[in-house]
């Protein structure tokens, strides 16, 4: 019996043993008696600062990314936004449309664009003296080129739009540029023609998209059909399924 | 027990029934003290930096409305340019104006250096030359500096950055290719 009684204490204070090793140490340490000392409080407590600092890291390179990707498409929204408004109003100037360079030399230095959109303007009379000569015609051509290496670093993109012609007049305009104005719109045309860069940040592939919207052998064009594409970012294009037509004055 | 907490865990001499003794209180506390101080620049120098870039939008906005203000009223002249200069009461982004006002001694400069700057739009709104403006704070001038630049023709203000000791600013690449 005593020897039975004997295995029965010694199986119940192994199971007992059993029991107590398997609580948790958080209860062992409230069975002892005992809290947490300073050290383990303070490892808590930096693991706990390590981790949300990790945590609001996160969160504020995941804003600046966001924002900085929202404020890139805006930006190519709006410098494309522009470039339409000042293509549509320069056309509005012109007397007829091309698409081909072969019977203009083109005027401004570097790559020649392709496609390009061949403005001509009006040989308009002069309204202030009838009987003096005619203001000279004009020609201004929009186009697409490569951009060149000593321009990187200053445009993004593979491919820029260009502006090639006379300038527009100079913010300080006197009473003789206003007359000038008056005769040849807004254009200076004393000054030799620049090429400008409007766009940049334009794909490779076809990012202007040119059609002529009558048949040039029939006479003057006066209507485009215009498809201008920007590369806001990696993943978002601009103005690719906008396309937008212009319109040049018909003569009187 | 309070011997326990103390010691225990913190490489305490065998034997011994201190805490924490006033040397290693004082290394500790110098320690805190040095990496607090430079968190403490670190941080100032962020806000300085942000409140230079703030700086920067704020002038886009003082040349979108100088350009819509010429565009609207036909502007000509002296009338249709817009004065930066830090140092004219006149101006907008003078301190007395409350523009910028968070930037501690603001230089508004061309990219060549020159001041005042000013910016003249024509009654179309356009810009016939290119103009770069650059905002530096002395006190982060050591990182960099923003940059505005007021693209020709279209008159697009674009924010860029340039890194201290370049010439020239550069704008973001946002695309994933090269610049």
């Amino acid at each position: 019996m005593t020897g039975q009684g004997g295995m029965g204490d010694h199986i119940r204070r192994q199971q007992g043993s059993w029991r107590r090793s398997s609580r948790a140490p958080i209860q062992k340490k409230m069975e002892r008696g005992h809290g947490f000392s300073l050290v383990e409080l303070l490892m808590v407590a930096g693991l706990t600062a390590v981790v949300l600092a990790g945590l609001g890291a996160l969160a504020l390179v995941s804003d600046v990314k966001v924002g900085r990707h929202i404020s890139s498409i805006q930006e190519a929204q709006e410098e494309w936004g522009r470039a339409v408004i000042f293509m549509k109003n320069e056309v509005a100037e012109a007397s007829s449309l091309s698409s081909d360079l072969a019977s203009t030399v083109y005027p401004c230095t570097g790559e020649v664009p392709d496609p390009v959109l061949v403005l001509k303007g009006p040989p308009l009379k002069n309204p202030l003296d009838p009987t003096n000569p005619t203001a000279p015609a004009w020609t201004v051509f929009y186009g697409v080129r490569n951009r060149a290496s000593a321009e990187v670093g200053l445009y993004r993109g593979p491919k820029l739009l260009v502006r090639c012609g006379p300038q527009p007049l100079a913010a300080d305009r006197n009473p003789s540029d206003l007359e000038l104005a008056a005769i040849y719109g807004h254009l200076d045309e004393k000054d030799s023609p620049k090429q400008t860069v409007l766009l940049d940040r334009l794909p490779s592939g076809t990012p202007l998209q040119l059609s002529l919207l009558a048949d040039p052998t029939k006479g003057p064009v006066y209507d485009a059909l215009l498809t201008i594409t920007m590369q806001a970012d990696t993943d978002t294009t601009v103005g690719e399924d906008r396309p937008f037509r212009v319109h040049a004055q018909r003569s009187p | 027990m309070t011997q326990y907490y103390l010691t225990h865990g913190c490489a305490r001499p065998h034997g011994s029934k201190t805490g924490f003794t006033v040397v290693e209180l004082l290394v500790a506390v110098s320690i805190f003290a040095i990496l607090g101080s430079i968190g403490f620049q670190s941080i100032v120098g962020f806000y300085e930096q942000r409140r230079l870039r703030s700086a920067a939008l704020e002038v886009i906005g003082l040349i979108q409305e100088q350009r819509a203000q010429v565009m609207a009223k036909q502007l000509t002249s002296n009338q249709a340019c817009l004065s930066l200069d830090p140092a004219d009461a006149l101006s907008p982004i003078s301190p007395g104006k409350g523009m910028v006002s968070g930037v501690t001694d603001l230089e508004v400069k061309t990219e060549a250096g020159v001041t005042p700057v000013s910016l003249c739009f024509t009654p179309e709104g356009l810009v016939l030359t290119p103009m770069t403006l650059v905002l530096r704070s002395p006190a982060v001038a050591s990182q960099g500096d923003w940059c505005v630049v007021v693209t020709p023709l279209l008159a697009q203000p674009r924010l860029n950055w340039r890194p201290s000791g370049q010439s020239s600013c550069r704008p973001f690449d946002n695309t994933g290719g090269t610049l």
